[in-house]
């Protein structure tokens, strides 16, 4: 796969929290989740790769270009959301479209309208007047009227509502349909990233704790509930938050295709059942686990 | 960089144009005939007024631009550091040079005495050039401690600024028996030119230092 982002060894220390020599790579074309509980260094992350703030060791590439040396090229191809949106406060959407227009190379101004009317913003309010949705709403809009190659976002669909988040994650999903383009996302709302991502990357403690396509994460990360009785030791030894009830048991396996032979009788007797398990639970597990 | 310097320069456009459309009738040109007290009082008053509007014009600039999170913005978008430091650095030059360059053709057009007039430029060519170094030096200060930490200090210094001449006069005059005669004379004995070059050297420097100044700021999240 040809990758349109390459970090390595990346390091960033602040006095109570580390970012530990992150390595990671992310495939032209797909949406890539980014999960990880507050203070994992998500947002550290992004802000590093967009060369918001300084690294103290390691490399990141964004289209084979040093982000350091290139910044201008790479900040021209990529649309970014960041956590929090600045802008000029006293200044309206229009104005602010027409001033950014002549930073971006292949700024399109008319997709810049529609996205606009598309977001219900109003176009000549200043933007001090503006709620949270709405200035997420105006970075989305820039973020995507420059064309750009990489859509990096950080928890963009935080104070969104439903019908919004769901226009924004479709648009971004129509927009890789082509496989010109590559989105990263990083959210604490799992279901958007379980919506839209094809790839999974959970962050905890400024560690990458787990990359996997979404679909493979999904097929293998099972949970196995067992009624009271003997169980077999390789399906308990694959199985982690166990947890004892009145009746039996349950836990979650990372890797189902391991146990699923073991699994098959206890599924023919009704004495196990199988139950997928959302993202959430496995970052709960990965957390638990560590 | 056009258009930076299109969204930098409102401030000082304003500042600009009162200084210069207040100037005229409030000076009184026509008491430019000749090295009198009124006269002298005048020029001696230039100075002052014109770091006063320059400095002026760069504190509401940044107030605006600390409001608005204007750094933090123009850090999203692909424009260079050194952009940024240069249109803020070129408006400081342009808005001085209108300044010194509008008052330098008045005293020529309107004094009838070219010994006059001529020590009166000078002054104000060096007066312009202390002003950018000054300013160079102010926006130093914002972009290596912040705006929030420099911007009470400015406050203070453009207050002294503007009432300087008062104490100045009463301290010089009265205490050390200096006139502004003699200070005026003190100054214009300086080469304007050799004083400009030193000082436009010494502002291109600092504008280098600036930039540097505020990639690393920038990146180190401030």
């Amino acid at each position: 796969m040809n990758n349109i982002l390459k970090i390595r060894n990346l390091r960033k220390e602040y006095e109570e929290f580390v970012l530990d020599n992150i390595s990671w790579d992310i495939s032209k074309g797909y949406i890539t989740g980014l999960i990880g509980p507050n203070g994992a260094g998500k947002t550290t992350t992004i802000k590093l790769i967009m060369n918001l703030i300084k690294s103290d060791g390691g490399e990141v590439e964004v289209f084979g270009l040093d982000h350091k040396a290139n910044d201008i090229e790479i900040k021209n191809r990529v649309g970014y959301v960041g956590e929090e949106q600045f802008f000029y406060e006293h200044r309206s959407p229009n104005w602010t479209g027409k001033f950014v227009s002549h930073f971006f190379s292949n700024w399109d101004m008319e997709h810049y309208q529609k996205l606009l009317e598309k977001f219900e913003l109003p176009k000549k309010k200043m933007i001090r007047k503006f709620s949270k949705g709405m200035r997420v709403k105006l970075s989305l809009a820039i973020a995507l009227s420059h064309n750009p190659e990489l859509i990096i976002l950080d928890e963009p669909t935080a104070g969104l509502d439903p019908i919004i988040r769901r226009d924004v994650l479709d648009f971004l999903q129509n927009i890789t349909q082509n496989g010109d383009k590559s989105v990263l996302i990083s959210s604490h709302i799992t279901d958007d990233i379980a919506r839209i991502a094809d790839t999974i990357t959970y962050m905890i403690n400024g560690r990458i704790a787990l990359t996997s396509a979404k679909d493979d994460l999904l097929a293998n990360w099972k949970r196995i509930h067992y009624s009271k009785g003997p169980i077999d030791q390789n399906i308990l030894k694959n199985l982690e938050q166990v947890e004892d009830h009145a009746f039996g048991g349950s836990g979650i396996t990372r890797d189902y295709f391991q146990i699923k032979d073991s699994l098959s009788q206890g599924l023919a007797t009704g004495d196990i059942k199988v139950e997928n398990v959302g993202l959430d639970d496995i970052l709960i597990s990965l957390v638990k686990g560590l | 960089m056009l258009q930076l310097l299109k969204k930098f320069s409102l401030p000082f456009l304003v500042y600009i144009l009162l200084a210069v459309g207040l100037v005229f009738p409030l000076f009184n040109y026509d008491r430019l005939t000749g090295p009198d007290p009124l006269t002298l009082n005048f020029v001696f008053t230039l100075a002052p007024y014109l770091f006063f509007v320059v400095l002026g014009a760069v504190y509401i600039h940044e107030q605006l631009e600390q409001k608005s999170n204007g750094y933090a913005f123009l850090r999203t978008l692909p424009v260079k550091a050194s952009d940024i430091v240069v249109s803020k650095f070129l408006l400081v030059f342009l808005s001085s040079l209108v300044y010194v360059g509008f008052h330098c053709v008045a005293f020529a057009k309107i004094s009838t005495d070219p010994s006059y007039w001529k020590p009166s430029c000078s002054f104000l060519i060096i007066s312009g050039n202390i002003c950018l170094v000054l300013t160079a030096l102010l926006y130093m200060g914002i972009f290596r401690y912040g705006y929030n930490k420099v911007g009470k200090y400015v406050i203070f210094l453009w207050l002294f600024i503007v009432l300087s001449p008062i104490p100045i006069n009463i301290f010089l005059l009265r205490r050390l028996g200096i006139s502004r005669q003699e200070i005026i004379e003190r100054v214009i004995s300086l080469n304007w030119v050799i004083v400009t070059l030193v000082c436009l050297a010494l502002y291109y420097f600092l504008m280098r230092v600036a930039i540097k100044t505020l990639e690393k700021q920038t990146l180190n999240g401030a």
